[in-house]
């Protein structure tokens, strides 16, 4: 379960999230849906702990995460937009140093490993450096360390960008696992057709505020059109975030 | 925990040879190309190889030029434009000894010589201080051998007899040099290149050049203080 409610953050004179309220339940696919810029990132950051919020407040499990961002951070699982990995190290490497990090034993880690190595079918890369990794591979390390430690919550940020078809079959199978697993699953896009296909629930986001939310059908109807790209151009007011 | 993030530490940098390699080499190639020039600007500072002096005029003082040569110079004719030659730098230093220094020095009044040198030429400067020790000691014992002739003892004129006693030798000079190389390690750092020596600011650095491993260090439960630190960056959207 995720929280935030009238969250705002600027930096200097930018303001990148003016007014974000929305919840994402668990058993859910959320999508924050906005054009480049509108502040999804931010957004995320500041439900991660990464950034203090100006104003409002963003729960975790009902935590505060800023009173317990320890407990937070221990309940959600990340992949940031910079997948963030270390040239040098293989992609084994990776997910047993983030297991290690969330303190797991090193006799429950192997096991672990395993499975996440199964899960993403990632066996042919496991003993590689990440140096040399194609956008998918990174993604799937990255993913197997935000998972490492069985979070409840998981944040993706663009988490199909940049990946080639099969990649992308590969995550969307992954995340509607995660779902049936009764995880909450927030994934941040600027593309609406990745989260048309994957989202129970939208949030569209436009100058930092929140301008729908809801199932695609709600967003429809209260669209007043068809199909979710009219009603995402409709509550947009532009064409931006069509645009693959 | 810490465990786990040297370990990763040091697979990682260790795994970085670039660096490893420029960690490694210049505490240990700085020393030694130290040592080379010391050694070098050493054996020219040195005194055991002979003096070559051209003089003119060596005819006008016979004995100041055997005095000369009993001390191991090598007396040379010099040419006759040698003052030239000593401006173009073609000759470091010469001694001039006019045609009057033996009417002079029979006379018993100071005779004179000129040293012909460039001080603006460090190689120079250490030939003609050595020419010059070498001519005030001749002046010195002539000056004894008048007075002794006058009867005046030569002690009155010496309330000090200085003797300098140095113990060094050259393996006691050349352990200096290793004095350098903790000075070099030092260097080594902060050029940036010893990162598995220092590993406490490897992780500080990790965040500056790339805020993706930060992020995910930073949410990690025990290790981050997330948005606790003061962080301004831009959005990144």
């Amino acid at each position: 379960m995720i929280e935030a409610s009238s969250l705002r953050k600027g930096f200097g004179n930018v303001t990148a999230v003016d007014d974000v309220s929305f919840s994402a339940a668990d058993g859910v696919v959320t999508g924050l849906l906005g054009s480049n810029g509108a502040g999804k990132t931010t957004t995320l950051r500041m439900l991660t702990t990464l950034l203090a919020p100006d104003r409002g407040e963003a729960r975790i499990d009902g935590l505060n995460v800023a009173q317990n961002p320890r407990e937070a951070r221990r309940r959600i699982g990340i992949l940031p937009d910079a997948r963030g990995l270390y040239a040098r190290l293989t992609a084994r490497e990776h997910i047993e140093y983030a297991g290690a990090l969330h303190g797991i034993s090193r006799r429950q880690l192997s096991p672990r490993v395993d499975a996440l190595i199964d899960l993403l079918e990632m066996g042919d890369i496991v003993n590689r450096r990440a140096e040399g990794f194609s956008q998918g591979e990174r993604v799937k390390v990255a993913l197997a360390r935000a998972l490492m430690h069985e979070p409840r919550n998981v944040m993706l940020d663009e988490p199909t960008n940049g990946l080639d078809v099969m990649s992308t079959r590969a995550v969307r199978e992954l995340i509607r696992r995660l779902r049936g697993e009764g995880k909450c699953v927030l994934l941040s896009s600027h593309v609406m057709h990745e989260v048309s296909a994957l989202c129970d629930r939208i949030v569209i986001i436009a100058g930092g505020r929140v301008l729908a939310n809801g199932s695609p059908r709600e967003i429809c109807a209260a669209a007043g059109k068809d199909n979710l790209e009219e009603a995402f151009v409709s509550v947009i007011g532009s064409t931006q975030g069509l645009v693959q | 925990m810490i465990a786990a993030i040297f370990r990763k530490e040091w697979t990682d940098h260790l795994r970085d040879r670039g660096s490893v390699f420029s960690s490694l080499i210049v505490p240990i190639i700085g020393p030694l190309v130290f040592l080379f020039t010391f050694s070098r600007l050493a054996n020219s500072t040195r005194e055991d190889q002979p003096l070559t002096l051209p003089v003119a005029g060596a005819a006008n003082a016979p004995n100041l030029v055997a005095f000369l040569q009993r001390q191991g110079v090598i007396v040379e004719q010099a040419p006759e434009d040698f003052e030239a030659l000593v401006r173009d730098g073609k000759l470091n230093l010469v001694l001039s000894i006019p045609e009057d220094y033996g009417k002079e020095f029979e006379a018993g009044r100071s005779a004179p010589v000129r040293l012909v040198e460039d001080s603006s030429r460090p190689e120079t400067r250490r030939q003609a201080a050595r020419a010059r020790r070498l001519l005030e000691a001749y002046a010195r014992r002539m000056s004894l051998l008048r007075m002794i002739a006058r009867g005046v003892s030569p002690s009155l004129v010496a309330p000090l007899d200085l003797t300098d006693v140095d113990l060094a030798t050259p393996e006691k000079t050349a352990a200096n040099v290793l004095q350098a190389v903790p000075l070099f390690l030092l260097l080594s750092v902060a050029i940036g290149n010893a990162r598995p020596l220092l590993l406490p600011c490897i992780v500080q650095e990790e965040g500056r050049s790339r805020s993706g491993g930060r992020d995910v260090l930073r949410v990690r439960p025990d290790l981050g203080d997330g948005a606790t630190r003061k962080t301004r960056r831009c959005p990144r959207n």
